[in-house]
């Protein structure tokens, strides 16, 4: 029996359930769904997890080549972050709203893609890999929390009636524009040393650590376009419903740069999305 | 004009432009393929998208990242980098230094406070400034007072940290633009228990340098035990060689290399290429005595149904003038899966400077063959090549440091920013209270808490603290 199809179905089944009854709970003000809507598509994370380390050990190399494992490991970082940012800040719940589904949606669609083994060649044979690839999930994961709590400030900025008093109980405008602002600075540095460590595993694999392939260009790019928020924020001083559009208005860059990028473009880093 | 062109430089306005600006011109880089204008790449691109290419072409976007455009942006960001730079390591001095207690900072604490502690009486409020510093310190703040006023500082370095990364991009631009101007990289073919010279001349085809590049190193580089497979922490590398580098007949470094594992010795950097097969030719008088000799270098994926190659040779003669001699490896048969058996023997084919060429002729290893003027040309062996493609760069590990650098200081500017808190003692009909007046470089927004949280640790339980929102 093949257990890799079986823990990814539990796991998009986890997080399709817990999406639904999460925002069921929140639209209807049941705290116990929005409760019950978080641990089910948290327990989620225990079968993707094993569906990724059966896959690992079959295929000899962790989640990054070909759409299914990225886009799959994307879904996980989602929930991951979720839970994470829950466990600290509690109150902060509600990002949930936009994480779980977004979690369920991106592995659903990793499933719909082919799900081909594809071996490591002698040039992605290398540990800079590893650390470019973690880097690379973690940025994600960073940018997705800031975009998520840079959406739920505007919103909350707008709120009225029935959806103000369901997003009450979140910490104050003020700390959740804060902690935007951390996640993308995070987030920028985990994107700096994931461009960085591409570079030198590039200059490593190839002897060159920059060629401006599209992959690396647009790299770039959403290093620029977040340069330009931290610029805005920490130089001109905006804040609030400015720099909450700002985040939210960057993340499609970087998202284009990871998954969209190699299937629009021809370019040398194409098997990490097409397998080929 | 000079005054003009630095405030556009140190406007945050433009920079911010600038920035947007760079990254829409690589957005539009990125859809025409980067290349010569003639490459394969290029003109099939051209050929599926005329309409685009007839607006890129003469906008220079085919090589959009070495066009006047973008090195005008990139040297305007490098010079507003720097100028923002500047005003900020003005800025953090500024804030290193120990702050003067005016009348307007004493208006802000008598007026505005961000929290408030008391009231008790005078002498009270004396014994309650004193246990305030001693909290303030326990929690690593630097307190001093200053025109009676209690000044606590925290993190003052990270004042720094905003200044160090933009030298870091600045040091950045510099570097990476002098090291494209003064590296070198090209391939090297090197037969197999033979050797090249690091040199113009030895290089394959185009080998690019730098308009500052000061010259190849003029080492012997020499290839040895070539691999076809090459297995490594139970992954399958491909081909690799034993690659070997002697100065005046001393081994001065050597190292398989393979993909991911180049060999490094200074500022070279010499990486696996394709390997291929190059039959050593030698040219010999009647009586046998040797002359000049070398490899014809055949690519094996240059494959013709009945053989490999050719692989040319240039001879010079000075009655003869230029002679070229092909190679082709036959192709003696097909195994079972069809992959080609080669021969041992070659088919070499001579062409004189008149054009005319000799019709081709099966030599076997060890053979020879006439060419003119009573010279021979002798199929010494069959051998192999290993190209390694060498790229020399001083600036790459200095880029790398420079990079962690900014990202490190990146990490300060964020996470310790400076904090500073001021306290005094503000009398009033209620008596006297402690006011306090709050500031974190980055503006967050739980500092005020936090420091009101220490004052109330600090301060004795009967003790009311305040955060009051301004």
């Amino acid at each position: 029996m093949q257990l890799e199809p079986l823990f990814v179905w539990a796991a998009v089944t986890l997080y399709a359930a817990g999406a639904v009854v999460f925002v069921v709970g929140f639209v209807f003000g049941r705290e116990s769904l929005v409760r019950a809507g978080a641990w089910v598509a948290v327990a989620g994370i225990a079968p993707h997890l094993l569906a990724i380390g059966v896959r690992w050990a079959r295929v000899g190399h962790g989640p990054y080549l070909g759409f299914f494992e990225v886009v799959s490991s994307f879904a996980l970082v989602s929930v991951l972050a979720f839970a994470l940012l829950v466990w600290r800040y509690h109150s902060l719940r509600p990002v949930g709203l936009v994480l779980l589904p977004l979690a369920f949606l991106l592995l659903a669609g990793a499933m719909l893609a082919p799900r081909a083994d594809v071996a490591l060649t002698p040039t992605l044979a290398s540990w800079w890999l590893t650390i470019h690839v973690t880097f690379a999930k973690l940025t994600y994961g960073s940018f997705m929390v800031s975009f998520t709590l840079a959406l739920v400030y505007l919103v909350r900025g707008r709120a009225k009636g029935a959806w103000a008093a369901l997003l009450d109980k979140l910490p104050s405008q003020a700390v959740i524009d804060d902690l935007s602002f951390k996640f993308v600075s995070v987030g920028f540095i985990f994107l700096t040393i994931m461009i960085v460590a591409g570079a030198i595993w590039a200059n490593e694999a190839w002897g060159r650590y920059w060629g401006w392939d599209p992959v690396e260009t647009w790299s770039l790019i959403s290093w620029l376009v977040y340069a330009a928020y931290l610029h805005l924020r920490m130089t001109w001083g905006w804040k609030g419903r400015k720099a909450a559009w700002v985040a939210v208005l960057a993340l499609p860059v970087l998202v284009f740069a990871l998954i969209g990028v190699p299937l629009v473009y021809n370019s040398i880093h194409g098997a990490y999305i097409k397998g080929t | 004009m000079i005054r003009g062109f630095l405030r556009i430089l140190r406007s945050p306005r433009n920079a911010i432009w600038l920035v947007l600006g760079t990254a829409a011109y690589s957005a539009l880089g990125t859809i025409f393929p980067q290349g010569a204008i003639d490459s394969p790449k290029v003109m099939q691109w051209v050929a599926a998208h005329p309409a685009v290419a007839a607006v890129g072409r003469p906008l220079g976007m085919f090589s959009a990242f070495h066009s006047p455009v973008f090195l005008v942006l990139a040297a305007w960001l490098a010079l507003s980098t720097a100028s923002c730079a500047w005003s900020r390591t003005r800025v953090a001095r500024r804030a290193c230094t120990t702050p003067s207690v005016n009348e307007r900072l004493r208006e802000a604490l008598r007026t505005r406070p961000a929290i408030t502690a008391g009231p008790t009486d005078r002498s009270g409020a004396d014994e309650l400034m004193h246990l305030t510093a001693t909290g303030l310190r326990r929690h690593r703040f630097q307190v001093h007072e200053a025109s009676g006023v209690l000044v606590a500082s925290k993190t003052r370095w990270g004042a720094w940290a905003s200044p160090v990364f933009h030298w870091a991009l600045v040091l950045l631009f510099v570097v990476i633009a002098a090291g494209q101007l003064t590296r070198a990289e090209g391939v090297l073919s090197i037969p197999i228990d033979g050797a090249v010279i690091d040199a113009t001349g030895s290089y394959d085809g185009a080998v690019t340098e730098g308009p500052l590049y000061r010259g190849h190193s003029g080492l012997e580089v020499r290839a040895a035990d070539l691999r076809l497979s090459t297995i490594v922490d139970g992954t399958e590398r491909g081909e690799s060689a034993s690659i070997e580098l002697y100065r005046d007949g001393k081994r001065l470094a050597q190292q398989r290399v393979y993909p991911n594992a180049p060999l490094r010795y200074g500022s070279l950097l010499i990486h696996p290429g394709p390997w291929g097969y190059a039959p050593l030719l030698a040219v010999e008088t009647t009586s046998g005595e040797r002359g000049s000799s070398a490899p014809a270098l055949i690519d094996p994926s240059r494959s013709t149904r009945d053989g490999i190659g050719p692989g040319e040779l240039t001879l010079q003669n000075q009655s003869a003038g230029p002679t070229v001699i092909s190679v082709v490896i036959p192709i003696e048969r097909r195994d079972d899966a069809g992959r080609p058996v080669l021969s041992r023997a070659v088919r070499l084919s001579v062409a004189k400077s008149d054009r005319s060429a000799s019709t081709p002729i099966l030599v076997a290893e060890g053979e020879r063959v006439p060419l003119f003027d009573g010279l021979w040309l002798r199929f010494v062996k069959r051998g192999t090549y290993f190209s390694v493609r060498i790229a020399d760069d001083w600036s790459v590990p200095w880029i790398y440091a420079l990079f962690i650098g900014a990202s490190l200081a990146l990490v300060f500017a964020v996470f310790f920013p400076p904090r500073r808190v001021w306290l005094m003692v503000v009398e009033d009909g209620g008596g006297a209270r402690i006011h306090a007046v709050t500031r974190e470089q980055r503006g967050a927004p739980g500092f005020p808490d936090r420091v009101a949280s220490i004052l109330s640790e600090a301060l004795p339980d009967d003790v009311e603290v305040r955060v009051v929102c301004n």
